[in-house]
């Protein structure tokens, strides 16, 4: 023992005087770091009510309660509430939070003798206090979708071969990991399928489990797994972080796996004397038929042309919809008894009133087969084409050669993207006119990639003005640039030509794809005043009946979407509406 | 590690597999844990690090893990042995091993497993119990938890589908 | 209580017996479980003939939150803010474990910036623990300078962790797969000056305590572990070197960055509470070098791999045991998983169960009152990784 030992422990005396490093006099206030975990606060109006930081918190301190917020589509009136009591601070909430209106603050104080007080509600309209928040690198969802194999474009535009591959089983099963479970999907679907639900059985490699979930909704569920417009996927929150979950392909991928739909749906009928009939078989009256049939009526389908499937095999190219899709589709919904006369227009030689009279009920979805015409000088003529007619031709094997010439099609909807692509297939130079930006264009985006990867110009912001035709035939078109006018709120911008900015280009055919409407000719030669039409459509109650007893309408004739989901819902709505009527009649 | 383990087999006569991170496992007979615990004890695992028990209920077994760390040779040892769930009794190590004396003493009170020859099986953490052993996986904490504090539990309520609504 | 009262009061008659049979009197003492030490809560029950211990018996159980219970019930991502809990002076080790064994178990690769992240955590995270240490060791002496000065030192460190990780105890930073954010700006140098302030402070601290004649007076020769017994008792981690035998997890298996870096094992011979102090003393500017090494080497890049999306991760099944050096010893996570959303199975092997019942029983056992804390905080006991 060192004497040196024994005064050494004076050197503390040195700090006598210092100033103490913890403790503060008077007392000053810390600030917390930037990334401080305190209490926390929520942008109620970026919030989409999705649920996930109620799901991940470990604690159960979140809780969903509705609110009185504006809900618009992709988002729900429910916003958290947080039990701090409960709280632990660790921020998953934050990081799994997909739009990032979530944040902990630097708030760190509470003080009460109530407990209840601790329950905050931190839903607030503006920016403060940020502390740990959401950084797009450290999101808790993957924002990539799981890859699909690619056909190359050169080799895509050669032949009418389908461009769709399809996810192979340990990517489905991946991707479908990607669900947060929050249903905004299904407030989005049309039909309301229960896309979590068959997300959640696919990943647990129960596809006929799946496709069970899906045929309770929608009996197409194939053809729209492959051309649906998936709005489902437009306000999927995982969308917000990258790329939304893919739950069309998820829903291709399960179907295709499944060989016959008869063995794995339990189709067993109690059958009922009643007797319906359906107009058009489309998907409107397909989906119609199934679920009037599943309840017991005997159902007699009349089609306009030789084979069943309506816009779906008519409109649609078979690069994108294979056919073999649709008979498969079809095939299990006349195997439960559904009978389709094929060949049969109604309003020629049967009437409507005829149908009216042997049937107990009778659904029209004829669909919308008028096509809109751009009203402009020169446009009548041979070469002017419309885009309906124009894919009904060539789907129906009609020799249709373009090969070396220059094809002009305006419009900027899915029919669109259908009529430039096969005219590249047939060998056309093609050429799209749109009158307003890219983003406003209603067709996927999917399929304005690919139509640019095989090679189509995109005149976006144009507007044809006047064709010039040279002994009939059509020279070239002329057509002015536009201005986006953003005047009225919460449309789509309005285009304003610029009229003193006249362009020409040589064409040789135009191809109008520009909206069509529905066909109401032989019903107003039968009704005549006793039907209630409405802007080009008739008017429907809840139930889809019309204002004639018995005679229900759905599909493209009868809503504003004009797809296969919404023709699809239309039907399974109107064979409920159907059971009611007949039930209370 | 490789080398020792050939060598261990070779000694002992016993199916070692070798894993990741230095580990290695084995399985045994419920009958035969001590002898190879004294066995491995001679080979140099001086070390006992833990005792695991898991409730495998839909096999109606325990599994009884016993980790031990050989420090020259640096491999850690899981030594497994099944017993029947119905009757849990093993015979103790915790003569081989001192520490292994408390651990088989929270295994006792958490999963109900004996431990025949362990002289302090007396209660370990838990006070005032008279449920099943806890750890067990048919001991349900939520219900006990809403008995006895009276709380409230929203696990159904939070992964409740809000689609139902459309059926 | 039952249960309990019953042994209680079992081990009074048995005092009594014992009393008529061999006419011995002795008191029964209750150690605890308010902080004995300041650590947690804990007791231990003596029988001591005047001042001489004859038999202790450890008696935890007042901090059982059931976590391993918990863990089973919660999916994976979810209990990475629960394991931090399990041992309070010390969080950032359960974080690393349980980040490791889920790597192990899925294969997910973590990003070399990340791992060193991690461990300079560690390593701040060690040298926040041994501050800790000093502390509540000077205080159960009776001295409390140490404890004013190094608390108040610990609170730069928790400065930095409030920096990095947005809290100050409970850091809840590490996820599998890597760290939750990258480090904040000036952050390494941050580090580099506190490490400067810091290496100056523990000569400070030698003055007052570490080279004191009072402290060396009162600790050389209490509480003895020998080469034998420590093997004999699985003693681990710095107790085990304050023994002689140089064994150090971060040396022998290394894990996360230590590879790379070039530190000394510390070692004493004595194995009595002077030794056991003063490896970790010595450690502690052993572990400013490694962090100085960490900050040199740091290298870029991503820092974290992801995971699938936590609400649908499962895990594969199997099993793993993984294990780092904490400043009480090994600590290990045996992670069982059965291929599901949710583990079948986290066993928490604490330091201090092996430590804090059979060994300090045994070391207690014919020293004095006045010694019981002392030796309990000598081995760095923490109680809330005993119950868990």
């Amino acid at each position: 023992m060192a004497w040196n030992d024994i005064l050494k422990p004076l050197s503390g005396w040195k700090f006598l005087f210092k100033k103490p490093h913890t403790i503060r006099y008077p007392k000053e206030d810390k600030i917390p770091s930037e990334r401080y975990r305190g209490i926390h606060t929520n942008m109620i109006d970026k919030c989409i009510g999705c649920g996930s930081c109620e799901k991940i918190c470990m604690n159960q301190a979140i809780t969903m309660k509705e609110m009185d917020v504006e809900v618009k589509e992709g988002t729900t009136n429910l916003r958290p509430v947080v039990d701090h009591g409960r709280c632990c601070y660790c921020g998953l909430c934050v990081d799994i939070c997909p739009t990032g209106s979530l944040w902990l603050s630097r708030d760190y104080r509470h003080l009460s003798e109530d407990i209840d007080t601790f329950i905050i509600d931190p839903n607030v309209k503006e920016k403060e206090r940020e502390g740990w928040q959401k950084a797009p690198e450290f999101s808790l969802i993957p924002p990539e979708r799981g890859k699909m194999e690619e056909i190359p474009p050169e080799k895509r535009v050669k032949s009418f071969m389908e461009v769709f591959v399809g996810y192979t089983e340990p990517i489905a099963k991946e991707e479908a990991q990607r669900c947060l479970g929050c249903g905004l999907c299904v407030d989005a679907c049309a039909t309301h399928m229960h896309i979590p639900d068959y997300l959640k059985a696919i990943r647990e490699g129960n596809n006929e489990e799946a496709v069970r979930i899906m045929f309770k909704n929608n009996p197409l569920s194939e053809i729209c797994g492959t051309v649906c417009t998936h709005f489902c996927e437009n306000v999927c929150p995982v969308g917000i972080i990258g790329e939304p979950v893919a739950i069309q392909w998820e829903k291709e991928f399960a179907t295709r796996t499944i060989e016959d739909y008869k063995k794995i749906i339990d189709t067993t009928i109690k059958e009922k004397k009643e007797r319906v009939a359906v107009v058009g078989a489309g998907p409107a009256g397909l989906s119609f038929a199934f679920y009037l049939r599943l309840k017991g009526y005997k159902i007699d389908v009349f089609e306009k042309y030789e084979k069943p499937g309506g816009m779906m095999l008519l409109g649609i190219p078979s690069y994108r919809l294979p056919r073999k899709v649709i008979e498969k589709e079809i095939k299990f919904i006349t195997s439960t008894g559904v009978k389709i006369h094929t060949g049969t227009q109604i309003g020629k030689k049967k009437t409507f009133k005829e149908l009216l009279k042997k049937y107990s009920a009778v659904f029209v979805a004829t669909g919308n087969t008028k096509p809109y015409t751009m009203g402009i000088p020169g446009e009548e003529g041979k070469d002017t084409l419309q885009a309906i007619s124009f894919l009904y031709d060539v789907n129906t094997g009609k020799k249709i050669d373009l090969k070396g010439k220059k094809v002009l099609v305006v419009g900027g909807g899915n029919v669109a993207m259908d009529a430039i692509r096969t005219s590249r297939r047939l060998g056309a130079d093609v050429y799209l006119s749109y009158r307003r930006r890219e983003v406003d264009m209603p067709a996927d985006e999917l399929e304005r990639k690919e139509a640019k990867e095989e090679g189509i110009e995109f005149m976006i912001q144009t507007l044809p003005i006047e064709v010039i035709r040279e002994k009939g035939k059509i020279k070239a078109v002329k057509y002015v640039p536009t201005d986006m006018d953003f005047s009225e709120k919460g449309k789509r911008p309005k285009p304003v030509p610029r009229m003193n900015d006249v362009r020409t280009l040589e064409v040789d055919i135009i191809i109008e794809a520009i909206g069509q409407g529905p066909d109401l000719t032989y019903l107003e030669q039968e009704f005549g005043e006793s039907l209630k039409i409405e802007k080009g459509k008739p008017v429907v109650d809840k139930n889809l009946m019309c204002s004639i007893k018995g005679l229900f309408f759905g599909g493209d004739m009868a809503n504003k979407q004009n797809d296969i989901v919404s023709a699809v819902a239309d039907g399974r709505r109107a064979a409920e509406g159907v059971h009611n009527y007949l039930q209370n009649k | 590690m490789s080398d020792f383990i050939t060598r261990l087999k070779n000694i002992t006569g016993l199916n070692i597999h070798k894993e990741k991170l230095y580990q290695a496992s084995l399985k045994v007979d419920k009958e035969k844990i001590r002898k190879t615990l004294l066995d491995l004890k001679k080979e140099g695992f001086l070390q006992f690090t833990t005792l695991t028990c898991i409730d495998w209920i839909e096999e109606k077994t325990f599994q009884l893990v016993y980790h031990l760390w050989h420090r020259e040779e640096k491999l850690h040892l899981k030594v497994k042995i099944d017993i029947d769930r119905d009757a849990p009794i093993v015979e103790t190590v915790s003569d081989i091993y001192i520490v292994a004396q408390t651990y088989e003493r929270e295994v006792k009170e958490m999963f109900g497993v004996d431990f025949k020859g362990n002289k302090r099986l007396i209660p370990f953490i838990l006070e005032d119990w008279n449920e099943i052993p806890p750890m067990r996986r048919d001991f349900n904490t939520r219900e006990y938890v809403k008995d006895m504090y009276e709380t409230e539990d929203r696990t159904e309520e939070i992964f409740k589908p809000r689609w139902k609504k459309y059926d | 209580m039952k249960q309990k009262t019953e042994q209680k009061k079992s081990l009074n008659q048995g005092g009594k017996n014992m009393t008529e049979e061999k006419s011995i009197d002795f008191f029964e003492y209750f150690i605890g479980p308010q902080h004995p030490g300041i650590t947690g809560n804990f007791g231990v029950i003596l029988n001591a003939v005047g001042d001489e211990i004859i038999k202790a018996q450890a008696n935890p159980g007042y901090l059982h939150r059931a976590f391993e219970k918990l863990m089973e019930q919660r999916m994976y991502l979810q209990n990475v803010p629960l394991v931090c809990r399990i041992c309070v002076p010390e969080p950032d080790v359960n974080e690393a474990l349980y980040s490791m064994a889920i790597e192990t178990l899925t294969g997910i690769e973590v990003p070399e910036r990340a791992k060193y992240i991690r461990t300079i955590v560690l390593e701040m995270a060690r040298l926040a623990a041994y501050l800790f240490y000093f502390g509540g060791t000077a205080a159960t002496l009776g001295l409390y300078t140490l404890p004013n000065w190094s608390f108040g030192d610990r609170d730069y460190i928790l400065d930095l962790f409030e920096e990095l990780t947005g809290a100050r105890i409970y850091h809840i930073y590490m996820q599998p797969g890597g760290v939750r954010r990258d480090l904040p700006k000036d952050f390494t140098k941050k580090l580099y000056s506190l490490l400067q302030t810091l290496k100056k402070r523990i000569k400070e601290y030698d003055g007052i305590f570490f080279d004191a004649a009072l402290f060396k007076k009162r600790t050389k020769g209490v509480g003895v572990i020998n080469k034998d017994m420590a093997i004999e008792y699985s003693v681990t981690g710095p107790n085990l070197r304050a023994s002689g035998i140089a064994y150090d997890i971060r040396k022998d298996t290394p894990y996360l960055a230590y590879p790379d870096i070039n530190f000394n094992v510390i070692t004493e011979n004595e194995g009595d509470f002077y030794s056991r102090v003063m490896v970790r003393r010595r450690e502690f500017e052993e572990d400013i070098k490694i962090l100085e090494q960490l900050i040199d080497k740091l290298p870029s890049g991503e820092v974290w791999n992801r995971y699938p999306m936590p609400l649908n991760w499962k895990v594969e099944k199997g099993d793993v045991y993984v294990k780092v050096e904490s400043t009480k010893g090994e600590y290990g996570y045996y992670v069982v998983s059965d291929g599901s959303e949710k583990p079948r199975r986290i066993h928490v092997r604490g330091p201090s169960m092996t430590h804090g019942i059979m060994l300090l029983e045994k070391l207690l056992k014919g020293q004095r009152i006045a010694d019981i804390s002392p030796i309990m905080f000598s081995l760095d006991i923490c109680p809330p990784d005993i119950d868990r």
